[in-house]
């Protein structure tokens, strides 16, 4: 078949125009003008990245200390004088150290949080795949020495009556299993 | 005499029993003579009778508050409420450890009494398996850290239990919580006892399933109420933090989950053995980390009132369980070979080891990020936080191919999938998917994440009722009316369809956290008394403040008016509470109250006199959704735990419609 003849047909058409037609709108939406975010919400994300100093395990955001509202006006207070977010963080970085992050940077030996995910992934995906390339190997050796087996297992072997025969048989079968009177009619 | 010496002497006892119910069995199994294995597990049921004992000792020095237990003590107060006081039981550490030794305990029981019947080769290592983690939980508790201690001068009244703990969500979520920890020594046990005889059958594989859901089922309950808990006490508008006592929780559900996955492969195709055996084995490892990093201190959490010097213990422990499992391995091998082979990886099969990588993914990562300011401080000397934003960008995406392949994998065919298999089955969930991923950024949603999120919700709940659909409409064929045809189709197939309903309420899930996640609002503000603050159509006006005392407890509530659009629709009074010893720790009253599907979500954070207060006000879109889903997958957990009474006689295989065969009906 030529590539020719396979986009003229429909089951490929659909598809492709389906795909295309969700790439359009998303790429609309990607670079269409974003609203400028507010001094509000610009504080909140970077309150998020930020933990607080004098809480257990809750960022600047999150936590309803004292002390968290006092860097919430800082962060405020800076970025409305013009500074950029990661001027800010980076203020905070300085002043509390950088374990006040909430990110660990990636940079140098705190990057290994995010690579080892990463790798450990990469690691099992590689994992399955080797295993199911063993798996398809055995199954073909194991079709190969059984040639009686893989005659019998064909379906392209049956004869189109003995196939609807069998067909009708399991049907009947799971039927049985399933508690339902034999009287249906083949549906799919 | 008082109830702490009755408890003392039962909890010393239980401990004599244990070890004498691990003898009993291990002789019993090696020697193979019966009469020790029963008299072993008559043992259990002895030890169970001990800790109740115990428990209902300790929960009796609470209530006649017998401050010279150093336990009750520390953990109640004569002002406190006598259900709280009761459950103080569990409020502190000694109690903790007692109440679970008191549920391994009931369980095992439960499990020497269902299992009376069982292979005989297999339960006495069950039995010593149980009784030795019990051993190992009723030695620290009578040597190390006894919760029926005595102390020489009796206080007048005791200090209280912790504020935060002094609340609904306190007497269901640790209790569940901590049953579901308990609750993986019996797969564990199960694995542990298999690896020992070496016998792995499809008898022993339906027992540990059926313990693994259990223990699934328990820990979801346990891990939903957390999330309740925090999100209505907490007042930061979340019920997730990924918080490491949090993440401690969700690590053995994670692997749990992916053992009762690949144990169907297991069931069906006879591989994977060594993989499901270490699956479970780690659960309970984690399971067991869980309770010692609570504990240890190590880590930096909203859980630290439950910090203690036991660590070390737990951590001897774990050593232990991680070398006995290993070399139980090593030993085996030779016996844990597969009998069959895979075709292909586009296959039911295929779709399990997908799930598996995903999952054990999410844990690897969840752990890794858990332990890494551990490692940090050991190896650099510099400590250091890994916070929400890493497990947002690691695990958000994967949680959301999670989602996708649970679409995909119920509806391939066992060992190789067609092309018309694929076709037929994915066409109209593809399409429903690719109408929401176009309709979504047209009606103004304008991040991709969040609707590429919505697009595989819909594409695997699509799925799922497309499958339930077909199934209804083949028995509707032949001849059953269709409320009948979805409800025979259900109860004949628990076990499958109780999956599915998990899966629909993952998905639910899914729903509330993505909307919470990308379109949650937050609005900050101090107000004077009359003004108001707006966050999104919602206008809160500040009307006033009450203080109330009753009982000790101070009760401050402020009102606020809540309108719309400009028409009123309620009034809220969110607030604080005030226990007395803990003045410098008010709790506080958050309001929650959901219009539709979006939470108005109202936190006191502070207020000056009768004049002003500051507030912060949260809008959480979906979050109702998040309950639902989790309620669906307690019912379907249920679902598919439910006994089957069903025998279908002469018959070597369990009858079962899977689609592989199914191709041929439909």
């Amino acid at each position: 078949m030529t590539w020719r003849t396979m986009l003229r047909r429909p089951s490929f058409m659909i598809p492709i125009a389906i795909a295309l037609l969700i790439g359009v709108v998303w790429l609309v939406t990607a670079v269409s003008a974003a609203q400028p975010k507010s001094l509000d919400e610009q504080t909140l994300e970077v309150a998020r990245q930020i933990q607080c100093p004098v809480c257990n395990g809750e960022s600047v955001a999150d936590s309803p200390a004292l002390k968290a509202a006092e860097m919430r006006a800082v962060i405020r207070q800076q970025l409305s004088e013009g500074r950029s977010e990661q001027q800010v963080l980076a203020y905070f970085s300085q002043v509390y150290g950088p374990e006040i992050l909430e990110s660990p940077p990636r940079q140098g030996f705190t990057s290994l949080v995010w690579l080892m995910p990463v790798l450990m992934l990469l690691a099992g995906i590689a994992a399955v795949i080797a295993l199911g390339r063993e798996w398809h190997h055995q199954a073909q050796v194991a079709r190969e020495t059984m040639v009686d087996v893989e005659d019998a297992g064909d379906d392209a072997a049956l004869s189109p009556d003995e196939r609807q025969a069998l067909t009708e048989l399991l049907r009947r079968e799971l039927a049985a299993d399933e508690g339902l009177p034999l009287t249906g009619r083949e549906d799919g | 005499m008082h109830f702490s010496d009755l408890g003392m002497i039962a909890q010393m006892l239980a401990l004599v029993f244990a070890l004498y119910a691990i003898a009993s069995s291990i002789c019993g199994a090696l020697l193979k003579r019966p009469a020790l294995a029963v008299s072993g597990r008559r043992a259990v049921l002895v030890v169970a009778a001990l800790l109740v004992t115990a428990a209902i000792s300790l929960i009796a020095s609470f209530l006649e508050h017998d401050y010279g237990v150093r336990y009750v003590a520390e953990h109640s107060s004569n002002a406190m409420p006598w259900y709280y006081t009761a459950a103080a039981f569990y409020g502190g550490q000694e109690g903790s450890l007692l109440y679970w030794g008191l549920m391994l305990s009931l369980f095992s029981s439960l499990a020497v009494v269902l299992h009376r019947r069982s292979p005989v080769h297999l339960m006495p290592w069950v039995v010593a398996v149980l009784m030795t983690i019990l051993g190992f939980l009723l030695i620290v508790l009578n040597f190390v850290s006894s919760p029926f201690d005595r102390i020489a001068i009796v206080p007048v009244d005791g200090s209280g239990l912790n504020p935060l703990l002094q609340d609904p969500g306190m007497l269901v979520h640790p209790p569940m919580l901590l049953m579901g920890y308990m609750s993986w020594s019996l797969p564990f046990a199960f694995a542990i006892a298999a690896l020992v005889t070496g016998q792995l059958d499809s008898r022993w594989l339906r027992s540990i399933r059926r313990w693994t859901l259990a223990a699934w089922t328990i820990q979801t309950t346990g891990l939903l109420l957390g999330a309740w808990w925090a999100y209505h006490v907490l007042g930061w508008g979340g019920y997730w933090g990924w918080d490491p006592v949090e993440n401690a929780a969700l690590l053995p559900w994670l692997t749990a989950t992916a053992f009762l996955h690949s144990t169907m492969v297991q069931e069906r195709r006879g591989t994977l053995k060594v993989w499901n055996l270490s699956l479970i084995l780690l659960t309970f490892m984690l399971a067991i980390f869980g309770t010692f990093e609570v504990r240890s201190g190590i880590i930096q959490s909203v859980h630290s009132f439950a910090y203690s010097d036991i660590g070390p213990f737990f951590l001897g422990f774990l050593t232990l369980v991680l070398a006995v499992s290993i070399a139980l391995f090593v030993y085996r091998l030779p016996r844990l070979r597969p009998e069959h082979e895979f075709d292909s990886v586009v296959s039911r099969e295929g779709s399990f080891l997908a799930n598996n990588l995903i999952l054990t993914g999410i844990a690897f990562a969840t752990f890794w990020g858990t332990i890494f300011p551990i490692l940090s401080s050991v190896v650099r000397q510099q400590t250091m936080t890994v916070g929400t934003a890493f497990y947002q960008q690691v695990n958000g995406p994967l949680f959301l191919t999670l989602i996708f392949v649970m679409g995909v994998g119920p509806l391939l065919a066992w060992r190789r999938a067609s092309r018309e298999n694929l076709v037929r089955n994915f066409r109209w969930p593809a399409l429903v998917a690719a109408i929401v991923a176009v309709a979504l950024p047209i009606l103004g949603i304008r991040s991709l994440w969040a609707v590429a999120g919505f697009a595989v919700c819909a594409f695997s709940a699509a799925t799922i009722v497309f499958e339930v659909w077909r199934g209804t409409s083949v028995r509707h064929h032949h001849g059953e009316s269709y409320p009948k045809a979805l409800t025979m189709l259900v109860s004949r197939h628990r076990q499958r369809y109780g999956g599915y309903l998990v899966h629909l309420g993952l998905i639910v899930l899914a729903l509330g956290v993505i909307g919470s996640q990308f379109f949650q609002s937050q609005r900050d503000g101090q107000i004077q008394r009359g003004e108001s603050l707006s966050v999104n159509g919602y206008t809160l006006t500040y009307e006033g403040i009450t203080d109330v005392t009753v009982d000790n407890i101070e009760t401050i509530q402020t009102h606020f008016t809540v309108r719309k659009d400009g028409t009123f629709i309620e009034d809220i009074y969110p607030g604080e509470r005030i226990f007395p010893g803990f003045e410098d720790q008010p709790t506080s009253i958050v309001s929650i109250t959901s219009h539709g599907l979006t939470d108005l979500y109202v936190f006191l954070a502070g207020f000056d006199g009768t004049s002003s207060a500051t507030i912060r006000v949260f809008l959480n879109p979906l979050v109702p959704l998040v309950w639902i889903g989790g309620v669906l997958m307690l019912l379907g957990g249920i679902l598919c735990w439910w006994p089957l009474r069903r025998v279908a006689p002469g018959r070597l295989s369990e009858p079962k419609t899977e689609p592989a065969s199914a191709e041929v009906v439909v």
